[in-house]
């Protein structure tokens, strides 16, 4: 130390929890600013843990252990052979099990290495945040082991019903009996003694895999847009597809004819029996291969047919054009345009060597357009420019622009690719499938993927090839037609099931939360109108001719008006977060992006170094019509074999308004280790029309059915306590329902507490109250 | 997470025998090594290819390796840092070859320190990177990995109040730099 200054030898004590050989570094400052240097420190190390650690290829981990042994086994055979000691060395615990197969090696001269190894795993859910809720567990030993006692001592935390499958006596596939419950952390602990191998080893510690769940599904509780009214707008045959102009009008393009309450529209101008508008191609003697062109049709009053023989329509942004391909004989297709309200002439603008080409409008007078494999700039008067040379289209030609315009879409030798159309960088997507829809701020494509047998809705930002999973569908159930609202909150889909037919629900993009907006079938091309107040969409019949439908919309979602609690029919509480969610207006769209990890705020900068994950439990404007909103945040630390899992809320203010979100404010609550047993998620109640009362609360552990009863849940009515409650509980969804016939005069509190237990025994450590205030006279 | 000693030093005396034994140690140290491999460089097939180097010159080198006390991972995190900074050295050869211009650094100041530890993250990471070598490889392995002086100057070669100057120069130096970039930054950014 000779060569230190003398101020070295100076020692203060370290703060509390700072690690002492740090701060015996920061105190070499000799202007003894030791405690800035820490806030520094902490920085670097918050910066330095929470960083970008790219994640290795699944199989790589694999392939390279085995190339190493490979080559070990190599350099093993190449030395000259040694004289190997046999012998059998039992492990620590082994006691009258090792004797036992003492003698069975003596009997069957079977050879063991010198010395027991220990039990390893590895786990297809290790460490991963976001798993399928419909994912199976898979444990792959390093070692046969003894199946029965590890299965013994083998436990999932939030307690989950599993059957136990071994392929293999190295493999263990975990089951569960039900879906995993979404957004939440899950345990898999084997006790390192149950941890067994036929050889005797055991792991050298308690063995912990921690994994969380995809943070929606669509078997959550939510609150997704409800069905106030269906109006019938027109019947028509052939219809194939609907739109809205921006401003309000609601476009149809059909083959057939239109019928709007009993009377028949006049003639299609471009339908196989009408004139084609002057100035259009004829379409007499289409060739067959040419696509047939219908018509398209204005519904709103008054209704009319805008032109015929026509593809793929496109209002302009003020409303006054309609843009559409007519096909042509040859295969090709010319685009054309005309004033939607009927003064003004057609315009055959440009010809695409496409069968069914693109165009979207950029502003009030140019559109984009694709042709030979290239995008061109048109404007009304016909003259046409080259532009965004960097981008690559697929052989049809389909691209999509961000309603921002700043990115575009494509698939360039079938890679789906968004190219900034700034800088033209290209930014592929592989694992995205079908045909994305941009969301109205143009930062997302929500698409529908395929994983593990179940359709789902991704969402992956326009800069990110990493998706974020929305809404997983029951098995079996086909999802497509994806339309975004305007405001970015919800998306509307076409869900098909067997047996049933195609049905349109929504999602809410802020929480994953998701519904069929009606028990109608037969529905197809759901668009929603420029506010987003209603949701039209197309509804076939036996017939053959289709109805369009127009579904007015209403969100919140009203309650019952049965009964004096509709004020306060809906009450969501998370015993986790210990707060009251409300089910209020739902978040914009970009504070949809926010609740998005990785899409819009990057997740480093909600989700502080020390923590796993982080779920929003909410998002609201922190005034009206502020571009300032308050995000309250759940922030998880995974269970580690040291530690138990633990959260602690954050409330984050996010400014809008600028190029970026900005976080304006943040506020953290204490880091709290996590209750063991059942947690309530949320709950719902709500009144029948017969006046009764009902609680729906949602468990994220399977519960102990014997221990679901009066024993456990009471309900109290100003006081008193109601009795001849109906108590049930359904495993599959893990809800407990809890009815009382009778209308409630005063304050409700209902109470759930021990005994009520999970099926791993463990009690319910919280009791969950939800408490509603009495009912307003009158 | 390093093993308990006595059973490390018997597992290493037993792969110089038997490669199963160094799929163990493999299965043991892959995942700190792979994590700070990735820290460094940000590129998972970077990660995986410095990675794969490491452990094959390990078992290259495993006849070799004498227990000095100090865990297999030591060593383990020596390889590592060399093999980066030999992927740096070529990688920077090559760049000044084609004599490109570094990357601006673009620190966005934040309203408080705790918003400045989630907005700076980026700005930190390259700010580490612009550091001496020899800082960035200590702070790494102190502020990444948590490692001890002693192992961190095992695997440099270094004493450790050696050690110990490095990690406060660049940290002091890194301190320097982040109080300049918020004085210059935009004054939306202050809130």
């Amino acid at each position: 130390m000779a060569e230190f200054p003398s101020w070295l030898r100076r020692r203060n004590t370290p703060p509390d929890g700072v690690d002492p050989e740090l701060w015996e570094i920061l105190e070499l400052d000799p202007s003894g600013r030791a405690q800035h240097l820490l806030g520094t420190a902490d920085k670097i190390q918050a910066a330095v843990r929470s960083g970008p650690r790219p994640q290795p290829d699944p199989s790589y981990r694999a392939h390279l252990r085995a190339s190493l042994m490979e080559e070990a086994r190599l350099h093993t055979r190449a030395r000259p052979p040694r004289r190997r000691r046999f012998g059998l060395a039992l492990g620590t615990g082994m006691g009258l099990a090792g004797l036992a197969m003492l003698s069975l090696v003596l009997v069957s001269v079977v050879v063991l290495p010198p010395g027991a190894r220990s039990v390893t795993v590895q786990a297809s859910v290790q460490g991963n945040p976001r798993v399928p809720v419909t994912q199976a567990i898979q444990l792959s030993f390093n070692l046969p082991m003894v199946e029965a006692s590890v299965v013994h001592g083998l436990k999932i935390d939030p307690a989950l019903s599993f059957q136990a499958r071994w392929p293999d006596p190295k493999t263990l596939v975990l089951a569960p009996r039900h879906d995993l419950v979404a957004n939440v952390s899950y345990v898999v602990s084997i006790a390192r003694y149950a941890a067994k191998a036929q050889s005797g080893a055991t792991a050298l510690s308690n063995i912990v895999i921690p994994f969380g769940t995809v943070p929606t599904s669509s078997t959550a509780l939510g609150y997704p847009p409800s069905l106030v009214a269906v109006d019938r707008v027109a019947a028509a045959t052939g219809a194939e597809s609907l739109s809205y102009a921006p401003d309000g009008e609601l476009l149809l393009l059909a083959t057939g004819q239109v019928v709007d309450q009993g009377s028949q529209l006049p003639a299609s101008p471009g339908s196989t029996s009408a004139t084609p508008p002057a100035g259009a191609p004829s379409t007499a003697g289409a060739l067959t291969a040419a696509p047939a062109g219908g018509v398209i049709y204005a519904l709103t009053s008054p209704q009319a047919a805008l032109a015929g023989n026509a593809l793929g329509p496109v209002a302009s942004p003020d409303s006054q054009n309609l843009a559409y391909w007519a096909p042509t004989t040859s295969g090709t297709a010319t685009l054309e345009v005309v004033p939607i309200g009927g003064q003004g002439q057609l315009l055959s603008l440009a010809s695409s060597g496409y069968a069914v080409p693109q165009a979207a409008w950029i502003n009030d007078s140019e559109l984009i357009y694709s042709s030979e494999g290239h995008l061109f700039e048109v404007n009304l008067d016909g003259q046409t420019l080259s532009v965004f040379p960097f981008v690559k289209l697929g052989a049809n030609g389909y691209f999509s622009i961000a309603p921002d315009g700043q990115s575009l879409f494509s698939e360039p030798a079938g890679v789906p690719t968004v190219y900034n159309l700034s800088s033209g960088a290209a930014q592929p997507l592989p694992g995205l499938q079908g045909i994305p829809t941009w969301s109205p701020a143009g930062a997302l494509l929500a698409y529908v993927a395929e994983q593990d047998g179940h359709q789902v809705i991704d969402l992956a930002g326009a800069s990110s090839a990493q998706p974020h999973q929305l809404l997983v569908a029951p098995a079996g159930v086909g999802l497509s037609q994806l339309a975004y609202s305007p405001d970015g909150s919800y998306i509307a889909y076409v869900a098909e099931t067997p047996g049933t037919g195609s049905q349109v629900g929504a999602v809410d993009v802020a929480t994953g939360t998701s519904a069929l907006l009606s028990t109608r079938t037969g529905m197809s091309q759901p668009v929603w109108s420029p506010f987003g107040s209603e949701l039209s969409a197309l509804e076939s019949s036996p017939s053959g001719a289709s109805d369009i439908l127009s579904m007015q919309l209403s969100n919140p979602p009203q309650a019952s008006s049965a009964g004096g609690l509709a004020a306060r029919a809906i009450a969501t509480a998370s015993q986790l977060a210990q707060l009251q969610v409300t089910a209020g207006p739902t978040a914009p769209a970009a504070i949809a992006g926010l609740l998005a990890p990785n899409v819009s705020i990057p997740a480093s900068q909600l989700l502080p170094g020390s923590f796993d994950r982080f779920y929003a439990v909410s998002s609201a404007p922190t005034s009206a019509g502020s571009e300032s909103y308050q995000v309250d945040l759940e922030l998880v630390q995974d269970a580690t074999a040291a530690s138990p899992a633990a959260y602690m809320q954050e409330q984050v203010t996010v400014a809008l308004g600028g190029a970026s979100p900005l976080i304006a404010a943040l506020s953290q609550g204490q880091l709290t280790t996590l209750p063991t047993g059942p947690l309530v998620l949320n709950a719902t109640t709500s009144t029948g029309t017969s006046g009764a009362t009902t609680f729906l609360l949602q468990f994220d552990s399977d519960l102990d059915p014997v221990t679901v009863g009066p024993q456990s849940v009471t309900l109290t009515d100003g006081g008193q306590a109601v009795s001849n409650l109906q108590i049930s509980y359904q495993p599959s969804t893990r809800q407990l329902t809890v009815t009382a016939n009778q209308l409630p005069a005063g304050p409700l509190v209902l109470t759930v507490s021990a005994p009520l237990a999970d099926v791993n025994h463990n009690p319910l450590s919280v009791p969950y109250q939800l408490s509603l205030p009495a009912v307003p006279a009158g | 997470m390093s093993l308990p000693s006595d059973h490390e030093e018997a597992l290493i005396a037993r792969a110089k025998e038997d490669p199963e034994y160094f799929g163990e140690l493999y299965d043991q140290y892959f995942p700190q090594i792979y994590r700070y491999v990735a820290s460094r460089v940000r590129s998972q097939p970077l990660a995986e290819d410095i990675t794969s180097e490491v452990f094959f010159k390990a078992l290259r080198a495993l006849p070799r390796y004498q227990h000095s006390g100090h865990p297999f991972s030591a060593w383990l995190y020596q390889i590592a840092v060399n093999a980066i900074t030999d992927h740096y050295r070529s990688r920077r050869r090559a760049e000044d070859s084609l004599d490109e211009v570094p990357e601006p650094v673009d620190p966005t100041p934040a309203v408080d320190d705790e918003v400045a530890n989630r907005m700076g993250a980026q700005a930190i990471w390259d700010l580490i990177e612009a550091l001496p070598e020899q800082q960035r490889i200590a702070m790494s392995l102190k502020y990444g990995e948590d490692l001890k002086l002693a192992q961190i100057g095992v695997i440099m070669g270094k004493t450790e109040g050696a050690v110990k100057l490095l990690i406060f120069r660049g940290t002091a130096s890194l301190r320097q730099h982040l109080l300049t970039s918020r004085d210059d930054g935009p004054e939306g950014n202050h809130g």
